[in-house]
């Protein structure tokens, strides 16, 4: 069974080339336009990472996040948070977020994909 | 010798009166005298206005004006002129004072015959308004000035205030040491006394505006003068500029982002197969969308420097091993260019207190600077200990810099030696940046450079001690609370025996100690973000917004504490310890004065004595 990836993100051009590339290295890739969709995609599809941005309308990344690591059957999913922001330290995002690794877009590709291997290793 | 000329106008109504002095002058020669006679104020000054005269000698008493209003009269027509008046025996010459107080240079009484006394007379008054006019042209330029020019004492208490000053700050005398400006003048005054500083400066806000204040110390005068420049437009736009770059920064990443993976994804042949020329293309493409990342980074990086924006995660870091992984990084491309990498440190590791994320950005941007300027050769990173700091050091043998250049290394946006063709293209940037990292440290970094030999760059960072991650943490807390307007006290625990034996004083050592320390201060007064630390033979207590009074109370609960775990039997009664207290701004105003004080001041317990209450 390929490992299933969600994508949370609300720039389709982002999320068309994240599939492409994922679907490429084997994985299934399920993609939600905004927070509220997304954490219900969670709920359901139990995907065994989630791709999560920073900024979004509604409710945006930070809070996906937060809630997704309070739910008892959630929080062991593996959070990857991206963000184009520049100002706050990237470990410093983590830490308060709670995500399991941060990205700063641009990133490279091989940087994401060793990122997702690493966190479903387990 | 060529004879010196003066010229005299001489106002006097009495014939016999001018020829007295007409006599008198008569033999003087070196300077000899011309005098011109006139008998009337109008007179006097219709001459005035067609011919020139060095000095005026008049009379008060003449038929077209009476008393003090004729030297007035005078020297109202010619300010520029020195007068010396002419006084009669009737009133007794003090109508004559009272022209020398309104200006006039000195007095003559009438009938002196001695030339030489008259001449001298004349020679001072002409000398005296030289220099009276000089003064006056010098006090112009405070005068004048646009900015805000303050002389004040230790005691607050204002001498001079130039007009732009007195306008501004009107609640100057009333406010005393009170007012921002003349805030710690005491301690400035000791601090440019004692030191090598000529001159001291501060930011200072005042309601809305925020002025740079220049101090130093007039020790003739005892005062301490304040050049003010008002810096609050600088700052607005330092403040825009900061938000636009990182507002833009961050709109430019999404789309760039979006360009790259596409890039990487047609690169990696994922949709199909590519063509040499098509994948060419691509490459070059993809490598100056790294470029712009690059840039767009550093330019948030330097907004973040200045701006105070970038937060430090310090630690103990083995310098040599963080050089070993940097070298790592720039192998391939040193091969590629057949460059010597070489590194030099001490094999036993050197410990900094410093961050290493950031650290590694220092070298690597000095590495990558090198790079670019050194085509054969090679490129040296090595560090050593030197005294309390460790000593980088990053030497290249490429082209070095011009003379013309040398001021401007780490200015931004400086690109010079710039070769035409391939290799990574800089952003003018890295240099700046890197200065920024090592100051945020308290470090410093400087360049030798000779041309066609190569340039080196030295940057020192602060030794992993426990007197240096001490100092380091307390000045950090002073710049915090110097931006929050806030007080902040340090509480030093001294044990007398050192800290040879932490298991000795405590069963689980020093992190327990520390623990057990953070315990008493949670229950205490304290709050979030307290630090405690090991401290030269013993602890340090960081008490960030913490006023004397309230640190007075944490180390009497301290001490309690103390106490009650000593009647307990935990520490051996040999063990003596005492705890000193100092707060910032009152006690001192930077670490080392901080530090000087909470070792200095004693109190509370001295055991072993009291241990058995």
């Amino acid at each position: 069974m390929p490992q299933k990836i969600l994508i949370i993100d609300d720039e389709p051009d982002q999320v068309l080339l994240v599939e492409m590339r994922l679907q490429a290295d084997g994985f299934q890739v399920i993609s939600a336009p905004d927070g509220e969709i997304g954490l219900g995609m969670v709920h359901k599809e139990r995907p065994d990472v989630v791709l999560l941005d920073l900024l979004m309308p509604k409710i945006d990344g930070m809070e996906v996040c937060r809630r997704l690591k309070q739910a008892p059957q959630t929080k062991h999913i593996p959070v990857i948070l991206f963000t184009a922001s520049g100002a706050k330290d990237i470990e410093d995002l983590r830490v308060i977020s709670g995500a399991d690794a941060c990205l700063r877009k641009p990133y490279e590709t091989e940087e994401l994909l060793s990122m997702i291997h690493t966190l479903t290793r387990t | 010798m060529e004879d010196k000329r003066i010229r005299v106008l001489l106002i006097e109504d009495d014939p016999g009166d001018a020829d007295l002095l007409r006599e008198a002058l008569s033999d003087q020669k070196n300077p000899s005298f011309e005098i011109e006679h006139v008998g009337t104020v109008r007179a006097g000054l219709e001459y005035l206005s067609k011919k020139e005269s060095d000095v005026i000698v008049s009379d008060l008493t003449v038929p077209d004006s009476q008393g003090l209003e004729t030297f007035l009269k005078v020297h109202a027509q010619a300010p520029t002129l020195p007068i010396v008046i002419l006084s009669g025996f009737d009133d007794g010459g003090s109508l004559a004072l009272e022209a020398v107080r309104r200006g006039a240079q000195d007095y003559l009484v009438k009938g002196q015959v001695d030339g030489r006394f008259i001449s001298r007379i004349l020679r001072y008054a002409i000398e005296r308004k030289r220099v009276e006019k000089e003064l006056a042209h010098l006090a112009s330029f405070a005068e004048l000035n646009p900015n805000p020019i303050i002389e004040a004492d230790g005691n607050g208490k204002v001498t001079y205030l130039n007009p732009v000053a007195r306008a501004r700050f009107s609640d100057l005398d009333e406010l005393g040491l009170k007012h921002p400006l003349l805030a710690d003048l005491k301690w400035v005054i000791g601090k440019l006394q004692e030191g090598n500083q000529k001159s001291f400066v501060r930011e200072v806000a005042i309601g809305e505006q925020v002025y740079e204040q220049h101090l130093s110390y007039l020790p003739g005068k005892d005062v301490i003068r304040s050049y003010l420049l008002d810096i609050t437009e600088r700052k607005r736009v330092d403040q825009l500029k900061d938000d636009f770059v990182s507002t833009v920064s961050h709109e430019l990443r999404t789309p760039l982002s979006i360009v790259k993976q596409g890039l990487s994804l047609l690169l990696d042949k994922i949709p199909g197969s590519l063509g040499e020329k098509q994948e060419k293309i691509l490459t070059i493409a993809k490598d100056n969308i790294d470029r712009l990342a690059r840039i767009i980074n550093s330019l948030l990086d330097v907004s973040k420097i200045e701006s105070g924006r970038v937060g430090l995660r310090r630690e103990r870091l083995d310098i040599a091993h963080l050089i070993q992984q940097v070298a790592e990084t720039f192998q391939v491309k040193m091969a590629e260019k057949t460059l010597e990498l070489k590194v030099e440190v001490p094999q036993e590791g050197c410990g900094v207190y410093a961050d290493a994320d950031k650290i590694t950005q220092v070298f690597t941007n000095l590495v990558g600077n090198a790079m670019k300027f050194t085509q054969e050769g090679y490129i040296k990173i090595s560090a050593a200990e030197k005294g309390n700091e460790v000593e980088c050091t990053v030497a290249d043998t490429g082209i070095g810099i011009s003379k013309e250049n040398l001021p401007k290394v780490f200015d931004r946006f400086q690109q010079f030696g710039r070769t035409a063709g391939g290799g990574e293209k800089g952003t003018g940037l890295g240099l700046a940046i890197a200065k920024g990292l090592v100051e945020l440290h308290y470090g410093t970094i400087r360049f030798q450079s000779t041309l066609g030999k190569g340039t080196q760059f030295i940057f020192t960072l602060p030794k992993y001690t426990v007197e240096n991650v001490l100092k380091v943490l307390v000045k950090d807390g002073i710049k915090e609370m110097q931006e929050r307007d806030s007080k902040m006290s340090l509480i030093l625990l001294t044990f007398s025996q050192g800290q040879t034996s932490w298991q000795g004083l405590f069963p689980e050592g020093l992190p327990g100690f520390i623990e057990w320390t953070q315990g008493i201060l949670k229950n205490g007064l304290c709050r979030q973000g307290d630090v405690v630390i090991q401290a030269p033979n013993g602890l340090a207590m960081l008490l960030a917004g913490c006023d004397k009074k309230d640190a007075q109370g944490v180390r009497m609960r301290l001490e309690e504490a103390f106490k009650e775990y000593r009647a307990k039997g935990n520490l051996s009664p040999s063990v003596t310890f005492r705890f000193g207290c100092a707060t910032y701004p009152e006690d001192a105003k930077d670490d080392e004065g901080l530090i000087q004080v909470a070792n200095r001041e004693e109190g509370g317990v001295h055991a072993p004595k009291d241990s058995h209450h």
